[in-house]
């Protein structure tokens, strides 16, 4: 069986769009299983028919909403993929600044000529049957949804948190370190990279299910971050959330 | 078993021997810690090593552990997987040992698992005994550990020239017959007697009583509000169970090839402290409150276990306690557990 | 490669003979293990159902050792990655079977007793085994009472044979819905509610209960307050379950391995458990 898949770029990057070309190893095999139809990135011809699509971004303008919602449509399955497409990603960032300040301050004069709304997830317009976490997504994971997928079971993707792989990788724990780490309310399944290159967790995958926020600012409390330290963490990739405590 | 002795220059000889016929496993640093690595050579092994980030149950229960292969065609037919990588776990303290010992007796009991049958039965354990308190949460004396009584093959002690050797399992006085070892004189005896005795009152108690009551103060201790206080200071991210000697749970999953059609089922780590462990189909969660895992956990090892199998789940080794964010650590809920 | 070490968790291969759907949620399938051995099952017990590359399921066997068929038979509800997978499989596919498992109902205990089967939506599958055995062995059994709840008059499970344990001699059969529909004419509302109109003689009465989670707490109450005794009721308790042999850890209850020790158990036991109900 082969199924069709199409790959959309909305307000992103396209980082996540070219991880999905990169999986070099299984690529090919993939690409036996999985027809890419409608690929920007990759294939000029454009199709319409496709089972499986993946969606990359978020959706920040009033034209994105109607063709997102037109390919939920087509798509038996909706795979939202990356940040920007599950939380909002790092564009969210702009709605803790006054509508139009960040238009004003990229395009300068021209900001009139583009048009703008509040940066949502995919889930905010669609149903979404499946994500992919991450700035940008992580390949493994990439080739277990599909393979999951064509297998017909559910993607094996963790709701516990990126501690839980960080100790199972003998990494030293950044806050040894003196640093910071989202890592206890991030939804493991990076193998915990960033703490293995002595950088605390960002948040990029988002948060588990159930994060247990009020313990997480405890740690950082403890280790001495400043409210508005902890805010600008919370911001950087879970805005959506809600900045955990605020509302945006 | 009998007690033998090496002297300290012929011990890199007697490792290095080792290599080309075993997979040799040994703590290494990294950084300011250590870990348990395959090594090159004895150089690269850490004999005075605070103890490691993970135990070195890893090499016993792998984080990933392969059960069988299926192949589609013709059948399906399935191929299990043993490892029987012949392999030696160097340099192993004696809490380590006592954890290994005590999966031992867990694995093999009732319906046994011979994938890590298999792999303990090509594994020798050559333990190597500390001089003092790794860490000042470790609270192995309390838990009976300081010395080992069973799961090792040869266990090395420090006596400055020499190293006292006991002798474990036959397989132990095969490996010393391998050269450089020599049976233990009167001297080495009370040489080894003396640092044991210098090994005890180095260790101070850290639980406040006799762990014999344990499993009653546990039991006593069932409706206590301190599972609940416990709960503000726990994330659910399993690291306590992760670093855990004695923990072996595990999720069964399988993986794909896409482009064969093949699947392979394997096993992997899995944690009671994580939120869905005992999660079912239709939304019941029967561990679902954070203290109910907490509880769940302590009495795992302060009372079950020892019910089971006469020794503790827990080792003393601290290593939940360091690894825990807030600090949750079982030697002091052992403590509080007595008021 | 030859070994020395024989893996629990690798299944003996089976051939799903038929599959039937039952319900809107539930297909039935007969099973044949391929080298053509029975199960060797007691009425309870279970087996991990694998569907290779998917992953595996633990399974009620809802079939009687009693029954003639040269398989066993199994009733799935489509709750997710496994049972789904199962429910799309073709007749004819091969599948993969660990067990029997558990302990199942105790038979010898139960011989010369009136029995009381109080089944939940589900529950009916495994209980269907023991009901089929006591049929069965009639002699074996006094007077034999099902007490069996569903949702919706849709979600009743193995009418016919419902029908078939009626006709049997000394054999009462009652049955209620939480949601009726307009064809609906029998009971409405939650199993307990069928307590009433049972005349059992408690003394002589063996109760043998499986269902929800919810459903205990009541049903327990009313056996309680009906005489029945404590001794002589048995529970079948559901429990994440993985390895099936008491190593996963999944499925204790307290220091206890439901997929050893359990499913059923005497509730004599479980209630010195908190963890259990
Ligand atoms: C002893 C015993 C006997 C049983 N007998 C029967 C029987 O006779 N018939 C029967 O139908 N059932 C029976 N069951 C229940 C059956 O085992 C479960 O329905 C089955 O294990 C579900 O497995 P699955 O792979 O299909 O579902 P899973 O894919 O494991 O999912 C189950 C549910 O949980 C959710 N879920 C679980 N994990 C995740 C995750 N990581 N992410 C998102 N969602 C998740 C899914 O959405 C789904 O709704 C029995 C169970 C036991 C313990
Ligand atoms: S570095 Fe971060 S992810 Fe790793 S253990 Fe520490 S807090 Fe958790
Ligand atoms: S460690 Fe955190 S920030 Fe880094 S990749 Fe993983 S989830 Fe993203
Ligand atoms: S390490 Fe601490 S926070 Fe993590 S699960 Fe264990 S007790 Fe909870
Ligand atoms: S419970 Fe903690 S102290 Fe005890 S053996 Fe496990 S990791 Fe070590
Ligand atoms: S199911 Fe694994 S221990 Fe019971």
């Amino acid at each position: 069986m082969t199924v069709r898949a199409g790959v959309f770029a909305f307000t992103s990057c396209e980082g996540c769009s070219l991880i999905t070309l990169e999986v070099e190893d299984r690529l090919l095999e993939i690409l036996g299983r999985v027809e890419f139809v409608n690929f920007r990135e990759a294939i000029d011809d454009k199709s319409d028919d496709y089972d499986i699509a993946f969606i990359d971004g978020a959706i920040t303008r009033e034209h994105e909403v109607g063709e997102l919602m037109k390919i939920r449509e087509r798509a038996a399955i909706l795979v939202a993929m990356g940040a920007c497409a599950v939380q909002g990603g790092l564009y969210f960032l702009k709605e803790y600044h006054e509508p139009g300040e960040t238009l004003a301050y990229v395009y300068g004069d021209k900001a009139g000529q583009f048009d703008t709304m509040p940066v949502r997830p995919v889930s905010q317009y669609v149903k979404v049957d499946h994500s992919l976490y991450g700035c940008p997504i992580d390949k493994r994971e990439f080739v277990e949804v599909v393979t999951a997928l064509l297998s017909g079971r559910r993607p094996n993707i963790p709701d516990y948190p990126v501690c839980n792989e960080c100790r199972m990788s003998e990494n030293i724990c950044v806050f040894e370190r003196g640093l910071a780490c989202m890592g206890p309310v991030t939804r493991a399944g990076c193998g915990a990279i960033c703490p293995s290159r002595h950088v605390g967790c960002f948040g990029c995958r988002g948060m588990v299910d159930k994060p247990a926020l009020d313990q997480h600012r405890a740690v950082l409390t403890e280790r001495g971050l400043t409210e508005e330290e902890i805010t600008a963490r919370y911001r950087m990739f879970n805005g959506h959330w809600g900045s955990a405590h605020e509302k945006p | 078993m009998g007690l033998m002795a090496i002297d300290k220059r012929d011990l890199s000889a007697f490792i290095d021997g080792l290599i080309p016929q075993w997979e040799v496993v040994a703590p290494v640093p990294v950084e300011f810690k250590y870990a348990f690595r395959k090594v090159g050579s004895f150089q690269d092994v850490a004999l005075d090593y605070t103890n490691t980030m993970l135990p070195p149950k890893k090499f016993l229960l792998p984080q990933r552990d392969e059960l069988f292969s299926c192949n589609p065609e013709g059948g399906p037919s399935l191929t299990p997987r043993f490892d029987e990588t012949p392999r030696v776990l160097f340099g192993v303290h004696s809490c380590d040992v006592h954890g290994i010992w005590l999966l031992d007796d867990i694995l093999a009991e009732g319906c046994s698992d011979p994938h890590y049958l298999c792999r303990r039965s090509n594994t020798l354990i050559i333990g190597l005994d500390c001089k003092g308190p790794c860490h000042d949460n470790a609270f192995c004396k309390d838990m009976g550990t300081l010395k080992p009584a069973g799961g090792f093959d040869l266990f090395l002690t420090d006596l400055g020239e020499r190293y006292a050797v006991q002798v474990g399992t036959g397989a132990g006085t095969a490996l010393a017959e391998r050269g450089g070892f020599y049976m233990a004189d009167f001297e080495v005896r009370e040489e080894f007697f003396a640092a044991w005795q210098k090994k005890q009152s180095g260790f101070p108690n850290r639980i406040g009583y006799d762990t014999a009551a344990l499993p009653n103060i546990l039991a006593e201790s069932y409706d206590d509000i301190i599972w609940e206080a416990l709960e503000m200071r726990c994330f659910d991210c399993g690291a306590c169970t992760t670093v855990c000697p004695t923990c072996y749970c595990f999720d069964v999953l399988d993986e794909n090839d896409i482009g064969t059609d093949r699947s392979i089922r394997y096993r992997r780590w899995d944690s009671c402290q994580l939120q869905d462990f005992a999660a079912v189909a239709g939304g019941a969660n029967f561990r679902g409150k954070r203290s109910d895992r907490l509880r769940h956990r302590l009495l795992r090892k302060g009372k079950y276990f020892k019910e089971k199998f006469g020794r503790f789940a827990c080792v003393g080794c601290g290593r939940c306690g360091r690894s825990c964010l807030l600090h949750i650590d079982v030697r002091d809920v052992f403590n509080q557990l007595k008021g | 490669m030859n070994h020395k070490y024989v893996s629990p968790y690798v299944p003996r291969l089976a051939e799903l003979v038929t599959a039937r759907q039952l319900t809107s949620r539930e297909k039935f399938f007969e099973v044949r293990l391929q080298d053509g051995s029975a199960l060797g099952h007691q009425p309870g017990q279970f087996v991990e159902v694998s569907v290779f590359g998917v992953g595996e399921a633990p399974i009620s066997v809802s079939s009687s050792p009693t029954s003639q068929g040269l398989g066993f038979e199994l009733c799935v509800r489509d709750a997710g990655s496994v049972t789904h997978a199962l429910h799309e499989l073709p007749e004819g596919s091969t599948i993969g079977i660990r067990g029997p498992y558990g302990r199942g109902f105790p038979l010898d205990e139960l011989k010369g007793n009136d029995l009381l089967f109080v089944a939940g939506g589900l529950g009916l599958v495994p209980m269907r085994s023991m009901i089929n055995y006591a049929v069965d062995n009639r002699a074996d059994f006094g007077r034999l009472t099902l007490l069996y709840g569903s949702r919706t008059p849709a979600d009743l499970l193995f009418a016919d044979e419902t029908e078939r344990w009626r006709g049997t001699p000394d054999f009462h059969v009652a049955t209620t819905v939480d949601l009726a529909d307009g064809a609906w004419t029998g009971q409405v509302g939650p199993i307990t509610k069928l307590f009433g109109g049972v005349a059992i003689n408690p003394v002589r009465t063996s109760a043998l209960v499986v269902g929800p989670p919810v459903m205990f707490r009541f049903v327990l109450k009313s056996l309680l307050m009906m005489g029945v005794y404590e001794s002589r009721v048995y529970l079948s308790l559901e429990r994440r379950m993985k390895c099936g042999v008491g190593k996963c850890g999944h499925c204790q209850i307290d220091d206890v391995y439901v997929c050893q020790k359990g499913p059923v158990f005497p509730y004599t036991r479980v209630r010195k458990l908190p963890e259990a109900l």
